[in-house]
């Protein structure tokens, strides 16, 4: 595997967002399978996605471009306006040791954000991001953690089909995930998880890594759900749950027509909402009506798989300065349970979580 | 019996003995309906909850609804059986209970299961059977006793203990006696009975056309044809709800309720009003005509006013207005709001209201205040609770009760029985 060389940058962003009360995953992959699924096309890709849910469930979004090699400044901001556009960010940072005054002049015409190492310094001190415990910049760390993602596979060996089947769930979520509509995602993810739960093992340290993953998934579309439900009205949360996640009221209706025709074509009667809705739909009632601890979610759950899992602490506090929001505890753990639950999951995969 | 009559009926059993002293029999036969029916109070109030990490304010709550501090335990862990909630005890001791109680169903179905899954006995099983049959409709005493097939000893425990928890009344109607439940009498039990005399096929299936559709108008075809309703209206054993709106004087009829304190049922009362004027928006409107009623009172009891007023609002919610439950606005220009006064009287009716819509039955009209205010207040215990005073009854055993106890002490004296 080829180093990344600006590994070290992105890693020290992402501490800076943290510390800025965003969940933050790197390299983020945008990529789509043309025609019969047997080649994925590679888009692009974004260095670090800053992800953040204020208290009444309104999305933040930041998008940062890393590099420290020879790299035209210009094009890359130009390039950088299409990908925030495209995630619908609300800020793009642009990270260079040394930025040029044409980058710097253009920049701000781009609503881009130019950070030299210099500024990062400023940044990383006024953010006091020294005080963290948890090391989320250390590059062992995350190399660590690259290492259990994906399956493994010795040299020269072929696959096996258990491992073929985890590599569907590794492609979704690695590359596929950040690319459909995200009203889709929800369902999807529950789905292929549901094709893999049996093969999961808690003692496995890249099962578990595999399963924390889909979680910190599973928690960000309900909480972009429950941004819509916010948009909708919550006067009847269930019904506009419904209407986000088969996209929309016509839609919605194209669905139930569908399934009224293949209950009456085969003598049926097979409900359109899957089983594990109803499970889903009471969690994200409790998300949408706690949303001050449910905003904290994401970073709650970063924090337990790099504290908890990997560095094998049992108390998260220091992470959080001492004090923790206990909803958010609450909630991060109601969410792991729900999807355990909806995937049929072992629950002791998030044995860590499950003991705060 | 399906599951969610089962739980309904736990409920009911609970809600009517809490108020006794422990007795033999009741603690004996009863136990495990009495613990399912406390994991259902308890549920019900605690939905909505986060989390509670008081353990001490868990227990004046719990304290309220009839469950002792050392039952606490015990009814928890009932609740973690079908999901509803998570207790951590890091070292054995209680520290917080996550709480999940479901929203969107009512969460009988999984209590009504858990309870079949530890096996009640025989005497429990004929008592909520007999609960269940007599809802429906009254019973010549005669036939129930053959119907259950329990000995007369059980049987008379049976009815000793359902008697004085006020879930099972025996009258003598037309020189029979006849058992039926005070819990479906709104008014005059022996009006209810002569009813039911007149009408002995007729009553189940007319109970529940109303259960399953409250607030349902007098000029709906299922009432206005149906004898058995409109003798039931005459005679006084079903007071309907009248609403003048704008379209003229329209009558909205309810399934009988009793055994409530008069405290719970001056709410009911509100629960009724609040719901026959939506049901006149949906059914009379003369503009602007509610589809989805639910949301309606989801909207008041969440925003305690609509979001937009118009004109019929002034009269379709006037009878809310006599009853002092809220008031209306005069937004200019004809239109008019309605604003629901934010008491803790009203949000309990509209939360009745909705479980009148959903699920007929409404065992949310003995959410106890008190019990919700220790659960909510920052520091548990606050003082003593704003609710009316009670006092343990005692059941008073029948002599065959009696000899029946007399009967299990002495065989354990014996060593005859562990």
């Amino acid at each position: 595997m080829s180093r990344d060389h600006d590994l070290s940058l992105k890693l020290r962003f992402r501490r800076v967002l943290f510390q800025m009360g965003y969940y933050s995953p790197i390299n983020v992959q945008l990529s789509e399978y043309i025609g019969p699924q047997t080649k994925r096309e590679s888009l692009t890709d974004l260095d670090v996605l800053g992800l953040k849910f204020d208290p009444v469930l309104s999305p933040h979004r930041v998008v940062c471009d890393c590099k420290s090699g020879s790299v035209s400044d210009p094009n890359r901001l130009f390039w950088l306006r299409g990908v925030s556009d495209y995630f619908g960010a609300n800020v793009a940072y642009f990270l260079r040791p040394k930025i040029g005054g044409h980058a710097r002049a253009i920049a701000p015409k781009l609503g881009v954000r130019t950070v030299d190492d210099k500024d990062l310094l400023r940044i990383e001190k006024e953010l006091r991001v020294d005080s963290l415990p948890l090391p989320i910049h250390d590059v062992n760390l995350h190399e660590r953690k690259q290492y259990l993602w994906n399956i493994d596979v010795p040299p020269g060996a072929k696959p096996t089909a258990r491992q073929l089947e985890l590599k569907k769930v590794y492609t979704y979520l690695s590359y596929e995930y950040w690319y459909i509509d995200q009203h889709r995602n929800l369902l999807r993810l529950v789905a292929h998880f549901q094709e893999i739960a049996h093969l999961l093992s808690p003692m496995d340290e890249r099962d578990v890594l595999l399963a924390y993953a889909g979680l910190e998934r599973f928690a960000h579309c309900l909480l972009e759900t429950g941004n819509v439900v916010y948009a909708f009205g919550v006067s009847d949360i269930s019904r506009n749950m419904r209407l986000y996640l088969y996209g929309g009221p016509l839609a919605l209706r194209e669905r139930e027509e569908f399934f009224e025709l293949l209950n009456k074509l085969a003598g049926a009667n097979i409900p359109l909402d899957p089983p594990c809705l109803g499970d889903i739909l009471e969690l994200a009632n409790r998300i949408i009506h706690n949303p001050y601890e449910a905003a904290e979610i994401l970073r709650y759950l970063e924090a337990t798989y790099g504290w908890c899992v990997q560095l094998g602490n049992r108390d998260l506090s220091p992470v959080f300065g001492g004090s923790l929001l206990m909803g958010a505890i609450v909630l991060a753990r109601d969410v792991a349970i729900t999807f355990a639950r909806v995937t049929g999951m072992r629950e002791e995969m998030f044995s860590h979580l499950l003991s705060l | 019996m399906d599951e969610l009559s089962i739980g309904l009926r736990a409920q009911d059993f609970h809600e009517g003995l809490r108020e006794t002293k422990a007795f033999g029999p009741k603690e004996a036969y009863f136990e495990k309906t009495l613990r399912i029916g406390k994991a259902a109070v308890l549920a019900m109030h605690l939905r909505g909850l986060l989390y509670v990490d008081d353990y001490t304010a868990l227990t004046f709550a719990a304290a309220q609804l009839g469950i002792g501090g050392s039952e606490l335990p015990v009814i928890l862990r009932e609740l973690e059986e079908v999901d509803f909630v998570r207790v951590k005890r890091p070292k054995g001791e209680i520290e917080r209970v996550d709480i999940r109680v479901p929203e969107f169903r009512t969460g009988y179905e999984e209590l009504g299961t858990r309870l079949k899954a530890l096996k009640p006995s025989e005497i429990e099983q004929a008592g909520m059977q007999v609960l269940q049959d007599l809802i429906q409709v009254p019973q010549r005493e005669a036939d129930l006793i053959q119907s259950l097939g329990l000995g007369s000893a059980e049987y008379s425990i049976l009815r000793d203990i359902m008697r004085d928890g006020q879930l099972l009344q025996v009258e003598t109607i037309s020189g029979e006696k006849t058992a039926f439940t005070p819990l479906v009498v709104d008014n005059d039990p022996l009006t209810y009975l002569r009813w039911c005399d007149r009408f002995p096929l007729e009553v189940a299936t007319s109970l529940k056309v109303l259960t399953k559709n409250q607030g349902l108008p007098m000029s709906d075809p299922q009432v206005s044809s149906n004898l058995a309703l409109n003798d039931a209206i005459q005679t006084g054993v079903l007071m309907p709800v009248e609403v003048d709106g704008a379209t003229g004087i329209r009558r909205f009829l309810f399934a009988p309720r009793g055994g409530l304190t008069c405290e719970e049922r001056v709410v009911l009362d509100k629960a009724r009003a609040i719901l026959a004027c939506v049901r006149y928006g949906e059914r009379f409107a003369a503009g602007r005509q509610i589809f989805y009623p639910r949301r309606i009172l989801e909207r008041l009891r969440d925003f305690k006013k609509f979001k937009h007023g118009h004109p019929d609002l002034l009269t379709q919610y006037s009878l809310l207005t006599l009853k002092g439950i809220g008031r209306p606005m005069d937004e200019g220009g004809g239109q008019w709001n309605f604003e629901i006064l934010d008491t803790e009287d009203n949000m309990k009716a509209l939360g009745i209201a909705i479980d009148m819509l959903e699920i007929g039955e409404i065992p949310t009209a003995k959410i106890d205040l008190g019990a919700q205010k220790a659960l909510l207040g920052p520091g548990g215990y606050m003082g003593p609770l704003p609710t009316r005073t009670r006092l343990a009854g005692s059941i008073t055993g029948s002599p065959q009760t009696r000899a029946e106890i007399i009967k299990q002490l002495s065989a354990i004296g014996r060593g005859m029985k562990t």
